[in-house]
């Protein structure tokens, strides 16, 4: 017999059937601790935040509209306790929720990436998948809070901008300028990584303007 | 020793974040803020003074320093961004995607495989005492509100319960087609006044531009461009020279029509408030709530001012499929109404209102005439050739609007 769906679970958590919660929370505790540590940067703070998204699912899971999916709603409010984790622990999002990425103000100058210049992660490639990894973790540490966040939601939760925007009650537009500032931040630190280890791979910085 | 801490107070550290975010300005410095950020310039003006040098070319030199430590921002390249809005618009399907941004959609596949790849790491695991002590969290807390108890503190016996339960559903189905009606009146109304105020500013527009509807740059050069066959109209937010909305969009942008007259209340994507000042369209495809007059290449400015030509209509559901790649159907209706009908805007400024896309002429409001000419009227047909956003009306009154 097939098993039940996580949206049929819930429903049944709903109607008071308490047995679902283990089932519901072993479907997806490596995933989420997985996508709850890559955002935060610690453990600690990942498993808090774990903690806090199932309480709050427990609080909430009479909204849940069953049409949707249940996976991108779980994962969306472990990203907003992620956030509220590193507050508590005192390491703020470096910027506020509102606030709009992009432009640079009167301070910094703006880098344009090239992404066709960032040369992908061929299988064939002489590095370790480990060191692949770790590369990668770095380059995704380098993103200050909000990026990241809106770039797992994005790339790896696969949501659209309309319920990225919805789920994390920014303006779309902010959705947009946000992920697109956190794909060049994360292809250019990937990039200067892998040139760092490889010397024969050109780092991209090029630094030149658009016109 | 200093007699001042080195560290600064929660409030200032605040308060300096959101300084270095505005970029030094302090007008732009959210209001919670601004007072603390004005000490802090304060101070540092305040330091000049105490080294016995008040010279504003130090303090700015001070400040450079401080900008100089800022990191550089990265930004992607028009295509790869463009391609990134697609990528995500067509469900991160790559293939789905324009063949000019295909190369770059798929270099985004790329990276999203490397970010995938940096959560799917099996180094970390949820332990058996994380998921316990979630759960003991859980039950230790207040009972889920849900989880209420049904059972009734009186006895009712089977029939009064059944009585109950007819009486209730008596007044639910007499209420609940109420409610309904009334719900879609009010939409139906809302834009059919919306229409008629955008009709007021579609009429002033062309009075001021040689009797022209509203394109996004009345200029020769990019007018001609706008009308190229091949460039694709529902581009929405991503490039205003090919997107039929930002056409529809300058009627906003020149002040003829207000935004807000441009959405439905049926559309729950719609933005109304919170648009950039020099937005020149719509930000994303969902967005859009009206549908409106696709060209045609060669069409004299004032061929559109007559009863029976549409120049706007509730959101187009052919569109939203073909956009999707989702079969439409020749008989559906504007989403903007629950399906129920759409109202349609003529060049002499009336609105009607029409419950099938058909008008009387056999002309399919959504559809070119070439791909009208392929189905039947009369037999409902799914799965039928695809709109790409190419299509151009047969004659100027073929009916066909878009996105």
């Amino acid at each position: 017999m097939a098993e039940p769906s996580d949206e049929t679970l819930v429903a049944r958590y709903v109607k008071g059937d308490r047995s679902v919660l283990r089932v519901l929370i072993d479907r997806h505790k490596h995933d989420m601790l997985r996508f709850l540590t890559r955002l935060t940067g610690s453990r600690d703070a990942a498993e808090d935040a774990f903690q806090e998204t199932f309480l709050q699912f427990h609080l909430a899971a009479h909204k849940f509209d069953t049409k949707r999916r249940f996976k991108p709603w779980i994962f969306t409010i472990a990203a907003n306790k992620a956030r509220d984790a590193m507050r508590k622990k005192g390491r703020r999002p470096a910027l506020g929720l509102s606030a709009p990425v992009g432009g640079n103000g009167n301070g910094a100058p703006i880098e344009f990436v090239d992404l066709m210049e960032i040369s992908g992660p061929n299988p064939d490639d002489d590095l370790q998948e480990r060191e692949q990894q770790d590369m990668v973790a770095k380059a995704m540490d380098s993103l200050t809070y909000p990026l990241r966040e809106v770039l797992l939601l994005a790339y790896f939760q696969r949501l659209s901008y309309a319920q990225i925007a919805d789920d994390l009650d920014i303006p779309l537009g902010t959705v947009k300028s946000r992920l697109h500032s956190a794909v060049a931040s994360f292809a250019k630190h990937y990039q200067d990584l892998k040139a760092q280890t490889d010397p024969s791979i050109q780092s991209h910085a090029s630094g030149e303007a658009q016109e | 020793m200093s007699p001042y801490s080195t560290h600064l107070c929660e409030e200032a550290q605040l308060a300096f974040d959101a300084l270095v975010e505005a970029g030094w300005v302090i007008e732009r410095v959210p209001a919670e803020y601004r007072g603390c950020a004005e000490r802090l310039v304060g101070m540092l003006d305040s330091a000049c003074d105490s080294a016995g040098s008040n010279d504003p070319a130090r303090l700015e030199a001070l400040l450079r320093d401080v900008l100089d430590a800022v990191p550089s921002e990265s930004r992607l390249l028009d295509e790869d961004a463009d391609a990134l809005d697609m990528w995500s618009q067509s469900g991160y399907n790559s293939a789905a995607v324009p063949r000019s941004l295909r190369a770059q959609a798929e270099t985004h596949e790329e990276l999203a495989r490397l970010v995938s790849m940096s959560v799917d790491t099996e180094d970390i695991r949820a332990s058996d005492e994380l998921v316990d002590s979630t759960i003991a969290a859980i039950f230790d807390r207040q009972p889920l509100d849900t989880s209420r108890d049904y059972s009734f503190s009186l006895r009712f016996r089977m029939t009064d319960l059944a009585s109950i339960a007819a009486i209730l559903l008596i007044g639910v189905s007499v209420v609940m087609p109420v409610i309904t009606s009334m719900r879609f009146e009010s939409i139906r109304k809302h834009n059919e006044t919306n229409f008629a105020v955008s009709s007021v500013g579609f009429g002033s527009y062309a009075m001021d531009h040689e009797g022209r509807l509203p394109v996004y740059t009345p200029s020769g050069e990019l007018a001609s461009s706008v009308l190229n066959p091949a460039l694709r109209w529902w581009m929405v937010g991503l490039d205003p020279t090919q997107s039929n909305s930002a056409n529809l969009f300058t009627l906003a942008r020149e002040g003829y029509a207000s935004l807000e007259s441009l959405t439905s209340p049926g559309n729950r994507f719609a933005q109304a408030g919170d648009v950039p000042e020099d937005a020149v369209d719509w930000q994303d495809f969902e967005q859009v709530s009206y549908s409106y007059r696709v060209n045609r290449p060669g069409t004299r400015n004032d061929d559109w001012a007559m009863r029976g030509i549409v120049v706007m209509t509730d959101r187009s559901p052919v569109t939203l499929k073909a956009y999707k790649r989702l079969p439409i159907d020749p008989f559906e209706n504007s989403p903007n109404h629950a399906g129920r009908g759409q109202n349609i805007l003529h060049g002499d400024g009336s609105v009607e209102w029409i419950n099938t896309p058909w008008l009387d002429r056999n002309d399919h409001v959504f559809l070119p005439e070439f791909i009208e000419l392929l189905i039947t009227p009369g037999v409902k047909e799914s799965g039928m050739m695809p709109i790409r956003g190419l299509e151009r009306p047969k004659s100027s009154v073929d009916a066909f609007v878009g996105p």
